[in-house]
């Protein structure tokens, strides 16, 4: 019994010795090889230096509906530099900033804003010319951890601006790396317009590059075993645009305004401009910040993309939604009419008509065309608040239109709970309610607002979500894949839409109309003007309308901010648009 | 009579969430990049880890409050279930170039890993009889060889030769603690011979490996790239490290950062100073492993002690083995470190049986006065447990 239990202490101890002398072992080869350095070894580490370079990917272009290319993609050298290397082994800083104009302080104060990991290439310099380019890699000895990269950048070879629609790449900032996790330091993406919105679509996927590096910089090879992954290039997109009609709204915005030209059915924006604008171009060549500075803060506000996002007085473009409201509640027949004076009394305040001596006998008809305030003032007493909200709220007023761009405003149709807020609780008039009929007072509108009313009245209750990319693609060998329309319906009177479409119609086609100035022989255009007052200035001249009556093709919506008024500044734009869309579609 | 209730043994256990805290920082550091650049989430890897130890912790508190005993009863069926899956793991789709692992229920599930576990409880319920019985008869002990070479054979086939020696060298291990004297582990080993001769043959890639890896010894050239660039992350460290999260080695260079190289990872990061403490500390679990096999109460549960400590000590000294440049890769994890869901969790598990067994040991200062004699006199009235 004994000698078995010996038996077994004896197994146990050898394994024992076995295992500890194993481990004595190896933590003898840990100290040879970390403590006691053999020499070999450190000249391997010294040697070894991996270049990961990541491969940007092109971005997918942008195409009209007509195949027009808008948004294209060009070669270009950037210039990096890798933290690391650059920090072991200071640069000939001189050289550097007399090749590039970046002083060290500049280049260090780059490398902190990038941040992130410090084999990451930091992008010191995008689009570089060519001369300076080649000086750099004549002095590239001197110059450890910097080396150029090939780059793709926008070019916009289209004479079309359009540049809010399409919008401006730029470099990720961590707050896009924090929302979408795919992103990496140094990385470009749309950040305004479609770039934005499609960027996941857009941007494809960056490749890798793996080079084996020499203590120079210079590239031994290409790394190991590893493959190398190419990068996939972005989705192409097809626009709804037509570069014809966007530029022809593009030239005739001589000021401050925006342009809206849209399908009627299915809400494609066929022209989508807004001035002042900016170039593209200057964004693909790299801002400088102080450039960026001044576009950010110039007071005319060319950032500000107005079709969406201007908000303004909708003025007396509004009375088609004060009689829509009053036709749909049967508050007013065809038949009814007042005598304008040219001003009308509410208590002791006296409200005018544009025309000092009056309009004389007015109906609902004559209203629209003539524009009279004194009708719409009786008229919007007698739909009250509550019914212009609610009415407004169906045909797409004081939300937004989910058109597919990112910066949209939603406008303001102020309602009894905002009223009571604002002036108090009763504290706001019934002179309230009739400033309102005439598009003033509280009320703002977005011009895409405007349109999808126009459309609203034009189709006779199709509201459309209005939409500026039609279909993608993967690449140039495939099809292309629609994306769906989406419309909503809403039912209105039937007669409600045909006397706002004889008022219209009347505006433009019949003498004494505010919007004569749009008419086009053979075409018949139905339109309707407005001035929005403005306290800050000229009054802001817009013009809704749409064409030809029976069969309509296109909305038109023009704003032009200080423009005066509408039916002689903004009728004539909407003119030549028409004129411009009658001759194209015969 | 059963000895009462005891404490399960704190030291193991301490120094077993030493080295997992320890392995949660190292996998954290040397993952964070690789997660990043390809799912854009630096902590993917840790998070994944985490999730694994928490897991594993879980079955090591499981194991270790089901009496050891109970193992004999699920042993046959588990060992027949491993078996078939190896089989099928065979049969399915290869995945990385080889065939290791099966999907279960939505997550890669590699057999061997548990094949090792089974293994010990299966081999230890072969020897816990002891001398008296039939397994060392020649023809018995024969059959139960077969059936590990055969098992040993499929994992080798997967191709897995790391996990195929380990189960090997375990299986020796417990013939040698059962009893099974040196002279017929010679013999033994030397019917392997031909069949050895057999696979090099067959499998040229593995005879590829082994010349290339013993010319590599007299030849640092000819060092393959992996072990060439943990050697490099070891140099670097040197005696205190680079510092934690500055390694280089794992951005880039390094294969399996976080898995088979960990101990590159680590060395470069903490240098010799962190190696050693990981030693220590894995030394420490040897210590407790053995004294817990030692006081068992009785043959079996010595055999499933000592075959767990030496299957988690011949893991270890693999793996490192291959960082070093003293053996030819494997691409086994190091325990307890490793990134790798079935290792860890079999590790826990084993881990789990021991300090089951520590629970009911017999302490020297009982009333058995000589405490290698325990197990005799205190298994007398049990059946199961022949005297020896």
């Amino acid at each position: 019994m004994k000698a078995l239990d010996s038996v077994r202490d004896r197994q146990v101890r050898i394994i024992n010795l076995f295992i500890i002398g194993a481990f004595g072992l190896l933590l003898l080869r840990f100290f040879q090889l970390q403590v006691l350095g053999v020499s070999e070894y450190r000249a391997w580490s010294d040697r070894n230096s991996v270049r990961q370079i990541s491969v940007p990917a092109n971005r997918g272009k942008l195409y009209d509906r007509t195949g027009h290319i808008l948004v294209d993609n060009r070669p270009s050298y950037s210039l990096f530099v890798i933290p690391f290397e650059y920090n072991r082994n200071p640069v000939d800083a001189d050289l550097l900033d007399d090749l590039i104009g970046m002083s060290p302080a500049n280049i260090e104060s780059r490398i902190l804003e990038v941040g992130g990991n410090p084999f990451t290439p930091v992008r010191i310099i995008r689009d570089m010319d060519f001369e300076t380019l080649s000086t750099v890699e004549e002095n590239r000895l001197d110059l450890p951890g910097v080396f150029f990269q090939i780059e793709p950048v926008r070019t916009y070879p289209s004479e079309v601006s359009a540049s809010h629609v399409l919008g401006y790449l730029g470099e990720v900032t961590r707050k896009d790396i924090r929302m979408h996790g795919n992103l990496r330091q140094g990385e470009i993406i749309g950040k305004n317009g479609l770039e934005r919105r499609y960027d996941g679509l857009l941007r494809g996927v960056k490749g890798y590059q793996y080079m084996e590096v020499d203590v120079r910089g210079r590239e031994v090879g290409n790394f190991g075993k590893r493959r190398d992954l190419l990068p996939v290039t972005g989705y192409d997109l097809s626009l709804t645009l037509d570069h014809e009609i966007q530029r022809l709204a593009e030239s005739l915005l001589k000021g401050a305004g925006a342009v809206v030209v849209m399908d009627p059915f299915n809400g494609d924006i066929l022209a989508m401009a807004s001035k002042p604008d900016y170039s593209l171009e200057s964004f693909a060549r790299g801002m400088t910040p102080d450039s960026w500075d001044a576009l950010r803060t110039d007071p005319k506000r060319p950032l500000l993309n107005r079709p969406v996002q201007a908000q303004i007085p909708p003025g007396s473009t509004w009375k088609l939604v004060t009689a829509a409201a009053a036709l749909e509640n049967e508050l007013v027949s065809a038949k009814d009419t007042i005598f304008c004076e040219g001003y009308f009394r509410l208590g002791s305040r006296i409200y005018q008509c544009w025309r000092p001596f009056g309009h004389g006998s007015v109906d609902i008809i004559k209203g629209l065309k003539e524009s009279c305030n004194v009708f719409f003032y009786q008229l919007g007493l007698r739909v009250g608040v509550e019914l212009m909200e609610k009415t407004g709220r169906r045909i797409g007023m004081g939300r937004i239109s989910q058109i597919d761009l990112d910066e949209e405003a939603p406008g303001l149709l102020p309602d009894e709970k905002y009223l009571d807020q604002k002036y108090g609780e009763k504290g706001w008039t019934r002179g309230l309610m009739a400033n309102m009929a005439v598009g003033q007072g509280d009320l703002l509108v977005t011009p895409i607002q405007m349109a999808r009313l126009t459309a609203f009245i034009a189709t006779k209750g199709v509201l459309p979500v209005p939409r500026i990319v039609k279909a993608w693609r993967r690449n140039a060998l495939e099809t292309w894949t629609n994306i769906e329309i989406q419309t909503s319906h809403v039912m209105f009177r039937h007669d409600v839409f045909s006397t706002l479409e004889e008022g219209m119609l009347r505006a433009v086609n019949e003498s004494g109309g505010t919007a004569t100035a749009s008419r086009v022989p053979g075409w018949d255009v139905c339109g309707k003007t407005g001035t929005a007052e403005n306290p800050q200035g000229a009054p802001h001249a817009w013009f809704v309308g749409y064409a030809p009556r029976k069969n309509p093709r296109a909305v038109v919506v023009v704003l032009l901010e200080n423009g005066g008024s509408g039916g002689i500044a903004a009728a004539p734009v909407a003119g030549r648009l028409f004129r411009k869309m009658a001759e194209k579609w015969p | 009579m059963k000895s009462p209730q005891q404490r399960i043994d704190r030291i193991l256990l301490g120094a077993v969430i030493a080295v997992l805290i320890l392995g949660v920082l190292a996998v954290y550091s040397a993952s964070s990049f690789r997660g990043a650049e390809k799912y854009g989430d630096s902590a993917c890897f840790l998070k994944q880890h985490l999730i694994r130890v928490l897991i594993g912790m879980l079955m090591l508190l499981i194991m270790s409050r089901i009496p050891y005993e109970k193992l004999r009863v699920i042993t046959p069926p588990l060992l027949l279930v491993l078996t078939v899956m190896l089989v099928a793991v065979l049969a399915g789709d290869a995945f990385h170039g080889s065939r290791r692992s099966l999907l279960l229920f939505g997550r890669r599930f590699q057999p061997s890993e548990f094949m090792k576990l089974v293994f010990i409880f299966y081999l230890a319920t072969v020897f816990a009889r002891g001398r008296e019985a039939n397994v060392f008869r020649q023809n018995t002990l024969m059959i139960h060889y077969y059936l590990v070479l055969l098992i040993v054979g499929l994992v080798f086939l997967e191709p897995d030769l790391g996990t195929a020696l380990v189960l090997f060298f375990l299986a020796i291990s417990m013939f040698y603690l059962g009893g099974v004297s040196l002279r017929k582990l010679v013999q033994m080993g030397l019917i392997l011979m031909p069949l050895v001769a057999f696979g090099v043959f067959v499998f040229p890639h593995q005879r590829q490996r082994l010349t290339d890896f013993f010319n590599s010894l007299a030849d640092s050239g000819m060092i393959n790239y992996q072990v060439k660039q943990s050697i490099i992350g070891l140099a670097n460290g040197g005696i205190t490290g680079v510092g934690y999260g500055s390694g280089k080695q794992k951005l880039f260079f390094l294969p399996e950062p976080f898995s088979d190289f960990i101990l590159a990872s680590i060395g470069e990061e903490m240098g010799f100073v962190g190696l050693t403490v990981l030693f220590v500390l894995m030394l420490i679990i040897l210590w407790r492993g053995i004294r817990i096999a030692l006081r068992a109460p009785d043959r079996y549960g010595f055999l499933l002690a000592s075959g767990i400590t030496c299957l988690i000590m011949i893991n270890a000294l693999v793996n490192a083995g291959v960082a070093v440049h003293l053996l030819p890769t494997t691409g086994l994890p190091f325990p307890l470190v490793s990134y790798g869901g079935s290792a860890l969790l079999m590790q826990m598990a084993g881990i789990g049986v021991l300090l089951s067994i520590s629970r009911v040991a017999v302490t020297p200062y009982g009333e058995f006065t000589e405490y290698r004699s325990r197990a005799v006199c205190w298994n007398k009235g049990d059946r199961r447990c022949v005297s020896w």
